[in-house]
């Protein structure tokens, strides 16, 4: 009996347990904005000290799965992402539960959830070693031409002028500037400001701009109109099959971008969520509608999310290089149970890899299932009113921005934000590409300087072919999307 | 927006700005103003972050954050002239108009609540930061609520008081994770 099918006879009842532990955990804390998975997962990490090895890592993983997806519905319900990888779901979840179809939004968003988690788990399980190696091959070059290829995205999330959405990338990469250099350790725009120097964090940038905005948004314009009471668009539907079967196509790809974007140490599931909305936006049919409640809007980003689920523990597991924090955390429990992950790992303990794969498709399993059971309460949290229920949401925001450092610094800085967000929505300017440069600013300025230390110029930008591979993706990016635009508007003016 | 006028004595031209043209087209406005910024950004990164040491062959701590704000200070002149071409809002299809487009400029009543925000803001934080996590939410949900309109003076306190109680049982009590007490807070606690 292959190792694989013997680790999954080895799948007990209390492994079981704590997989349904770990992904309603998750669930719940990654809804909560500013609370992330990987601050449930450090809570937990010393009680998985008295536990078997498998239980306490499956446990600590299903939170990372099920904080992945839990951090949809707050985007989709109140458009406040729960987590940062949940920004571009409320793009288009957000307008489609405006629009009476939370139902299909939260279906939409799981099953997707689930789709992507399962092929980046089969292809950790399928191709671990070999995707390793291809990340693995990335340099600072590379990482260079991937955050701008990521900012090419901008023109995806723009919405309606390309210029605002520019500018507001390009503040959120000046925001990434402030604190030390990652090089030279200069203070750039810290002002004297103690709490500035280890810059600002995308924890109360994100809750501030997407959750307070919202806030201040009920308070001085009024409640959006309540959703119809009309059982067509009560909410309480859910996704077709006709709907999810073209949308099979959008949640395959996310899962694909995930897996691959996740295996690459230090991108993250945000970008992959981003990269995965983009991509789907630019083979789509009708680009229009994205922006609009579109479920193909809500299916990308979430099974690119997920994706990262089974990416991210490629380079783990293969290498023992945790690709970001949470990742981390996953390594100390390892560590902490005196497993070192690396590739003798896959011959000294098969039962323990494979089991912890075995895990990781129960626990998408689970979240599918719960995600699905509980649509109809969220719906139900959906039709509490907004005048109710935001302030509440405030509370929560503050608990989330005060978690981030345990500082009244990051509150400030959210409510900062929030005003911030709300006169950009005002103004038309979009949001998301604040993120997006806040998130990519580190990567793309860090990679830049260190390849032009190792180079001693800039002939990496062109001699080296993932780097021209991914520049060149970033051109066509931009360039489809603007041949797409032109298309649409001679639509729009005929 | 821009009109050209013969000064009082008829020799030469003036620029007149009328700003009621201007305030009518937001991107021109944004633009300005997003300009101001990249050039209060240019002088403040040239006072403040060191030119890069070229013995190392690092461009230096100051080279990207110039390449942003020159470009955010281009993407600012484009917007303006975007703004001035179009006379008309762009896409009158579109889901959502520019709210400054929509109105012409912002409705005094929309401004006060603005300021009114501002303000619940400012005492929500000195609640928080003086008395601490509980009662700074008690006092912010009551004016919040009562700015809203929620309903009668029973069912806002009770919201109020309730509400943050369930909050800090979760965070404190059961997951042990640390709120804001402020120095007063203990005296509440």
């Amino acid at each position: 009996m292959s190792p694989l099918w013997h680790a999954l006879t080895q799948f007990d009842v209390q492994v079981g347990i704590f997989v349904v532990v770990g992904v309603v955990l998750g669930y719940v804390v990654g809804s909560l904005p500013g609370l992330t998975g990987g601050m449930a997962m450090v809570l937990l990490l010393p009680f998985s000290y008295g536990m078997q090895p498998l239980p306490a890592i499956a446990l600590l993983v299903c939170i990372f799965i099920g904080a992945m997806n839990g951090g949809s519905l707050s985007s989709i319900l109140y458009n406040i992402p729960g987590t940062p990888s949940a920004a571009a779901t409320a793009i288009d979840g957000y307008p489609a539960a405006q629009q009476g179809r939370v139902g299909k939004a939260i279906s939409t968003a799981t099953i997707a959830s689930f789709i992507g988690a399962v092929v980046s788990i089969l292809s950790l399980m399928a191709f671990a070693p070999l995707l390793a190696t291809v990340a693995l091959e990335f340099g600072q070059p590379e990482y260079f031409a991937l955050a701008v290829f990521g900012m090419s995205i901008i023109c995806s999330v723009a919405a309606d002028s390309i210029v605002k959405g520019l500018m507001a990338g390009f503040f959120g990469l000046l925001i990434s500037m402030v604190g030390f250099d990652a090089i030279t350790a200069t203070p750039r725009y810290t002002f004297g400001v103690l709490e500035l120097q280890n810059g600002i964090s995308i924890i109360p940038v994100l809750i501030g701009l997407f959750g307070v905005s919202e806030i201040l948004k009920l308070i001085i314009d009024g409640p959006s109109a309540p959703v119809s009471s009309d059982s067509k668009v009560s909410g309480l539907e859910f996704i077709r099959w006709s709907e999810l079967k073209s949308m099979l196509p959008t949640m395959l790809r996310g899962g694909i971008i995930g897996t691959v974007l996740g295996a690459i140490p230090g991108i993250g599931a945000s970008i992959a969520s981003f990269v995965s909305l983009n991509e789907t936006k630019r083979v789509s049919k009708h680009p229009e509608r994205f922006g609009t409640g579109y479920l193909h809007g809500v299916a990308a980003p979430e099974s690119g999310n997920n994706g990262v689920n089974g990416g991210t523990m490629i380079p783990l597991l293969t290498f023992g290089i945790p690709g970001e924090s949470d990742a981390a955390i996953i390594l100390g429990a390892f560590l902490i149970h005196g497993l070192t992950p690396g590739p003798q790992l896959f011959v000294q303990r098969p039962d323990l890899v494979y089991g912890l794969f075995w895990a990781m498709l129960f626990g998408a399993v689970v979240m599918l299932v719960q995600g699905l059971g509980f649509v109809r309460v969220f719906v139900k949290v959906f039709r509490i009113p907004q005048t109710i229920f935001m302030p509440i949401i405030v509370l929560l925001t503050v608990v989330g921005a005060f978690a981030d450092n345990n500082t009244l610094f990051g509150v400030f800085v959210m409510l900062g934000f929030g005003f911030v967000g709300y006169v950009m929505t005002r103004i038309k300017m979009p949001l998301p590409p604040v993120i997006l440069g806040v998130i990519l600013g580190p990567l793309m300025e860090d990679s830049f300087r260190r390849a032009v230390i190792a180079d001693r110029g800039v002939a990496f930008l062109y001699d080296r072919p993932i780097t021209v591979g991914f520049l060149a993706l970033a051109g066509v990016a931009v360039g489809s999307f603007m041949y797409s635009r032109r298309k649409s508007r001679a639509r729009v003016i005929q | 927006m821009f009109t050209l006028a013969r000064k009082n004595g008829g020799r030469g031209y003036v620029v007149v700005v009328s700003m009621r043209a201007l305030l009518q087209r937001s991107d021109v406005v944004v633009g300005i103003v997003c300009l101001l910024i990249s050039v209060a950004g240019v002088v403040v990164t040239w006072l403040t972050v060191p030119q890069a040491d070229r013995t190392s062959g690092d461009p230096g701590p100051a080279v990207f954050p110039y390449v942003i704000l020159i470009l955010i200070a281009v993407l600012s002149v484009l917007l303006v002239v975007q703004g001035y071409r179009d006379r008309v809002p762009r896409r009158r299809n579109s889901v959502e108009g520019s709210e400054f487009g929509r109105s012409g400029t912002w409705k005094s009543s929309r401004l006060a609540r603005f300021v009114l925000c501002l303000l619940l803001f400012a005492v929500y934080m000195a609640g928080v930061v003086v008395l601490g996590f509980y009662v700074g939410c008690v006092v912010f949900l009551l004016l919040a609520y009562r700015i809203l309109n929620v309903g009668g003076p029973v069912k806002v306190i009770v919201l109020s008081l309730v509400s943050p109680a369930v909050v800090v049982y979760i965070f404190q009590m059961i997951l042990h994770m640390p709120l804001p007490e402020g120095p007063l807070g203990w005296v509440l606690a």
